[in-house]
């Protein structure tokens, strides 16, 4: 059996790319749906209260309008129960008359068009009665508590190793500071979308904008009462998700009550504007952070305590302390994580969860602490870094964080920077250089996968995975290329539809790992189902599986190209036919080591002494990720997220009205992310990484690693720079002020 | 549907007939606002009436100026060759203005036009004095970061976004009207703009059966010493925190004008008479710029998120001073 035979896979272009650039790329939104409706939601402008009565006499007299869904006539949801069903009576939309905040949908128009459907959503009014809700974050800080969450119910959310006042006592240097995340959102550039048709009385077809077509299968059938196989669940391209896409929000639920209230297919493209409260959004995060160590820089003591904005119905709180007991070692250590309950819109998932905002309070910290034990950055990490894993004492899988930070520091001249703080000016500007480190656990989950071969040496690869663009299609076609021995374009990928071999979605950094070991299983088992057809007439015959080798199209004893025979031969020798197929699954094995992905960012800004303008002016970044499949996809997620990162450190920030819990800036006029601009050129590299540990394919994962640490190192940069430590995200100029 | 009427003119006159004829029509340039504030139902006008067919898109002399026609887009404006070389402040105001996609649109009558990005103008969930006269301002205890420090009124705390206006204010030029088929009648830029006071649904003194024919610049004075500073929140493509306009006319190391105006802190294009009069004969130092910076925010007023935009107006009045007189970088 072929051995996937690079450390750092060719950097083959998307094998979608054609499709993307000319158009013909059929997102969800794309897809022609005959008879099909239109419809538009209507949210509730208050925070908190009841709706007293909504007056839709108007909007029904709209020429095309066919209907108004509202809670007195939507059609009822059920309760999803069940094990690993999220209770997502949580997310149930237009089933009662109360309202929990700004921006919830109340209501749905329905007509022939857009244009008809919008305008007859405008005319829609509706009495309140007003209750009293919970808005500021800071206002009710202190009422933090750490009762469960609904999306993080596997989060512990008290860690406690050691003693925190006897890893304090042992340190003579400490640092204890809060570092704050605002409300950040995703706002992925393809809208988020839904096109539902009944097809029968018990079941329905949607094409949704969505990461998990599996999950959103079951959780549909949940909800609408019907068997799971009566639901399909169809996404084939993404345009972005960042974890926005991973629940089904209430406009899937909305479009698919639409189209069974009017007998008729119902498209629902979410308006950019309501995605401020209705898909989820990075809650607002104080992290309190607390490093002793001593004079030689020994952690003592690490303190995380992360306070979490939520909704009142406690759906999601940010993990953000969840990586740092494994970043660095420290024999005492608390981690707790609380939320705040707020009348805001749920949050969710957002872009590398948890290890984000943690990792630049954390890696902030530890900037501090290097200053104030007059420590190099680089060298106070290595002085902390921990044989094994110090949360759990397993082996680490692979970890080369030294790595990345001995590559990094020296393609940055990271040591023979001028150390001094606030001492590069030039002209009107003052330069500075900062690091930070990034990790992000390296999961996998169960999958299956599907591998067809078929005339003319065409293979099918079939799973319900999905492509957010990040580069699903093309690393699973190099992958079966190579364990089959056939060139890719004779490899077809099938993704993105519930008809297909359960798999997981796109998020956790899981996919690229799971995928491809199911791959590699469906491959062996599509090899072993070729050999069980031979006979002692076949030059194959007898041959251990892991003496032969796919390659053009044949199947050869490894040493000895003359013992070789053909798919299609066998097949048509042994088995009068022209396709024989095979599946795999792959489940991960319960942990024997500590699964991390690594990497270590140095970055240049420059701070405008006049203006407090920030520009990133330089970036070196190194990664250790186990297997790269694909360098230039692989590249192509870094720079994506290391420009989210510099977004998030500079730019990212969603402003509330604290008098209704209201998103104010709920545009890309007035949200800002990065432009060309704003981001340099970036040196980005990955460390050849062998880990045999993980899994077979030895895949980590790297979808978001890239993006912890990134805010980080910019703040760390902009202290050395400025001499200013700013702790409060976004560092806008109002910030660097006076520097 | 909300339905509209169309209507390209195809003259001045009947552009003018039209808009009386028609209640609450709009005149319509490149829609980069307009059209977006239709679809968020902030406006609602009856008719549009096109006038980007008119024959008013010419860059010439005019005495010793330039006249610069109304519908012509703010690239070709922003990089015609008399505008580049007598009126570079303008230039660069214009481009740091918007995307190239946005310029390419916009009409130079429509970026006077434009209204403001306050957040609560364009939600019509909220209250607004400029959406809705007398339903109150939301912004003046909302959030406010972006909101005015200079002329604002306890009915509206709305800045205007433009950049270019704020070189065109600085610059002194002024607003061709025409208000009957064959009647023109100018204003300077600074009149033609409003401060809310208690109308803030009115941001200027265009009246209904007026349209905007052309801007025509004075003589060029400030080609040499100028500087058009914009302070944002990203590099590109964001309205400005503050920005600052400044030409400067000299005499060796001595001001004998300086002309100065500041963005996103009023209502209007703010023009720095305070700052200009003391720095009149005044020698270019640091200190001069400094108080001069001080002098013209005096009047300034915070609210509880824009505290920053006094300082950093100040900052930045300073630093564009030093670029234009050539001190410093």
């Amino acid at each position: 059996m072929n051995n996937l035979s690079k450390l750092i896979g060719d950097p083959v272009s998307r094998v979608e790319a054609r499709l993307k650039v000319t158009g013909a790329a059929r997102f969800s939104a794309d897809i022609p749906m005959e008879n099909a409706l239109v419809a538009y939601p209507v949210l509730s402008t208050i925070g908190s209260g009841t709706i007293r009565f909504i007056d839709v006499e108007t909007a029904l007299k709209v020429k095309g309008v066919v209907t108004v869904l509202t809670y007195t006539n939507a059609p009822r949801l059920s309760a999803p129960t069940g094990p690993g069903v999220l209770p997502y009576n949580l997310l149930f939309t237009l089933q009662d008359n109360v309202v929990n905040n700004f921006g919830q949908y109340i209501a749905l128009v329905i007509a022939e068009t857009f244009e008809q459907a919008r305008y007859a959503a405008s005319l829609i009014t509706v009495h309140y009665n007003q209750g009293q809700g919970v808005y500021s974050f800071h206002d009710n800080v202190d009422n933090a508590t750490s009762d469960p969450h609904v999306l993080t119910r596997d989060l512990r959310t008290h860690i406690l190793r050691g003693s925190p006042d006897e890893g304090r006592g042992l340190g003579s240097v400490h640092v204890q500071e809060s570092y704050t995340i605002p409300y950040e959102h995703h706002y992925a550039m393809e809208p988020h979308v839904a096109m539902a048709n009944w097809t029968a009385s018990d079941s329905f077809v949607v094409y949704s904008s969505t990461q998990q077509v599996i999950t959103e299968q079951q959780t549909l059938a949940a909800l609408f009462n019907v068997p799971a196989a009566n639901v399909q669940v169809i996404a084939k391209f993404i345009g972005g998700g960042f974890g926005a896409k991973t629940y089904t929000w209430g406009h899937i639920l909305l479009a698919v009550m639409a189209a069974r209230y009017t007998a008729r297919p119902v498209k629902l493209v979410v308006p950019r504007k309501h995605l401020a409260s209705t898909v989820g959004y990075r809650p607002y995060i104080d992290n309190r952070i607390e490093l002793s160590a001593t004079p030689q820089g020994t952690l003592t003591f690490i303190g995380h305590h992360v306070i979490s904005a939520t909704d009142v119905r406690r759906l999601y709180i940010e993990r953000a302390g969840e990586v740092t007991p494994h970043l660095y070692t420290s024999p005492h250590l608390e981690v707790l994580h609380t939320g705040v309950n707020l009348n805001m819109p749920y949050a969710t998932i957002m872009r590398a969860p948890g290890a984000t905002p943690g990792l630049f309070a954390l890696e902030s910290a530890m900037d501090e602490l290097a200053n104030k034990l007059q420590l190099d950055a680089v060298q106070l990490r290595e002085i902390n870094e921990p044989a094994n894993d110090p949360s759990t004492g397993l082996p680490w899988s692979s970890r080369n964080l030294v790595a990345c930070m001995h590559d990094g520091a020296s393609a940055f001249n990271w040591f023979s920077r001028n150390k001094n703080i606030r001492d590069q000016k030039r002209g009107k500007k003052l330069y500075g250089q900062g690091m930070a480190n990034a990790t992000y656990p390296a999961g996998r989950q169960p999958s299956r996968a599907q591998v067809i071969f078929g005339f003319n040496n065409q293979v099918t690869v079939r799973l319900a995975a999905t492509d957010l663009g990040t580069g699903t299609y093309t690393i699973l076609t190099q992958v079966a290329s190579e364990l089959l021995g056939i060139p890719m374009n004779q490899i077809t990928v099938e993704i993105g539809d519930s008809a297909l071999p359960m798999a997981p979605g796109s998020g956790s950094s899981i996919g690229a790992s799971s995928w491809s070991n199911a791959v590699l299983a469906a491959c062996r088992n599509l090899l072993q189902e070729f050999i069980r057809l031979l006979d002692s007439s076949s030059p194959l015959y007898g041959i251990p599986i892991e003496d032969l080798v796919c390659r053009n199209g044949s199947i050869q004893h490894k040493d000895d190209e003359s013992r070789s025979q053909g798919f299609i031969d066998i097949l048509a020798q042994y088995n009068n036919s022209n396709n024989l197929s095979a599946m795999g699954l792959t489940t991960p094995p319960p942990a024997t080591h500590a699964y991390y992905s690594y990497g270590s960012h140095f970055a240049e800004v420059s701070v405008d002494v006049d203006t407090g303008e920030v520009r990133v002016e330089r970036w070196v970044a190194r990664f250790a990720c186990g297997r790269i499949l694909n360098l230039k996809t692989a590249r192509s997620q870094i720079e994506g997220s290391i420009i989210w990162g510099i977004g998030m450190a500079l730019m990212e920030e969603s402003f509330i009205d604290t008098r209704l819990g209201k998103f104010v800036n709920n545009d890309f006029g007035g949200y800002h992310v990065p432009v060309i601009a704003d981001i340099p050129e970036m040196d980005i590299g990955f460390i050849e990484e062998y880990d045999e540990a993980i899994n077979e394919t030895g895949v980590k994962g790297l979808g978001e690693v890239a993006l912890a640490g990134v805010a980080a190192a910019i703040a760390n940069a902009v202290y050395h720079a400025t001499g200013r430590r700013i702790r409060n995200l976004p560092i806008t100029p109002d910030k660097l002020l006076g520097v | 549907m909300n339905s509209f009427k169309y209507i390209s003119a195809s003259s001045i006159e009947e552009a003018l007939v039209k808009k009386v004829a028609s209640r609450d029509s709009d005149f319509l340039g490149g829609g980069s606002n307009l059209v977006d504030l239709m679809k968020s139902h902030v406006t609602n006008p009856s008719a549009l009436i096109d006038v980007t067919q008119l024959p008013l898109n010419e860059i010439k002399p005019h005495h010793n100026g330039v006249i610069i026609g109304a519908t012509e887009n703010n690239t070709n404006t922003a990089n015609h060759q008399l505008i580049r070389h007598d009126y570079p402040l303008l230039t660069k105001a214009i481009l740091s203005g918007a995307t190239m996609q946005i310029r390419n649109m916009a009409t130079n009558a429509g970026n006077l036009m434009q209204r403001t990005r306050c957040g609560y103008f364009y939600d019509t969930s909220m209250p607004c004095n400029k959406r809705v006269p007398g339903s109150g301002c939301s912004a003046i205890h909302g959030h406010n970061r972006d909101h005015a420090i200079l002329g604002a009124s306890q009915h509206c705390v709305a800045t205007h976004p433009s950049d270019m206006c704020v070189a065109l204010t600085a610059l002194e030029a002024r607003v061709r009207i025409r208000y009957a088929p064959r009647l023109t009648r100018e204003m300077p830029i600074n009149d033609f703009f409003r401060l809310p006071g208690n109308t803030p649904h009115l941001d200027n003194h265009l009246k209904n059966n007026e349209l905007i024919e052309a801007i025509i610049l004075p003589k060029p004075e400030y080609a040499k010493n100028y500087y058009y500073l914009k302070v944002r929140d990203r590099a590109s493509y964001a309205f400005a925190l503050v920005s600052v306009a400044v030409g400067l006319k000299l005499k060796g190391k001595y001001i004998e004008k300086a002309r100065i105006a500041l963005g996103g802190v009023s209502h209007k294009p703010w023009r720095a008479f305070a700052a200009e009069s003391w720095l009149t004969g005044k020698r270019l130092s640091d200190s001069n710029f400094s108080q001069a910076a001080q002098i013209e925010m005096r009047s300034a007023m915070a609210l509880e998120h824009n505290a920053f935009k006094i300082e950093l107006a100040k900052q930045s009045i300073v630093r564009a001073l030093q670029q234009a007189s050539g001190e410093s970088v």
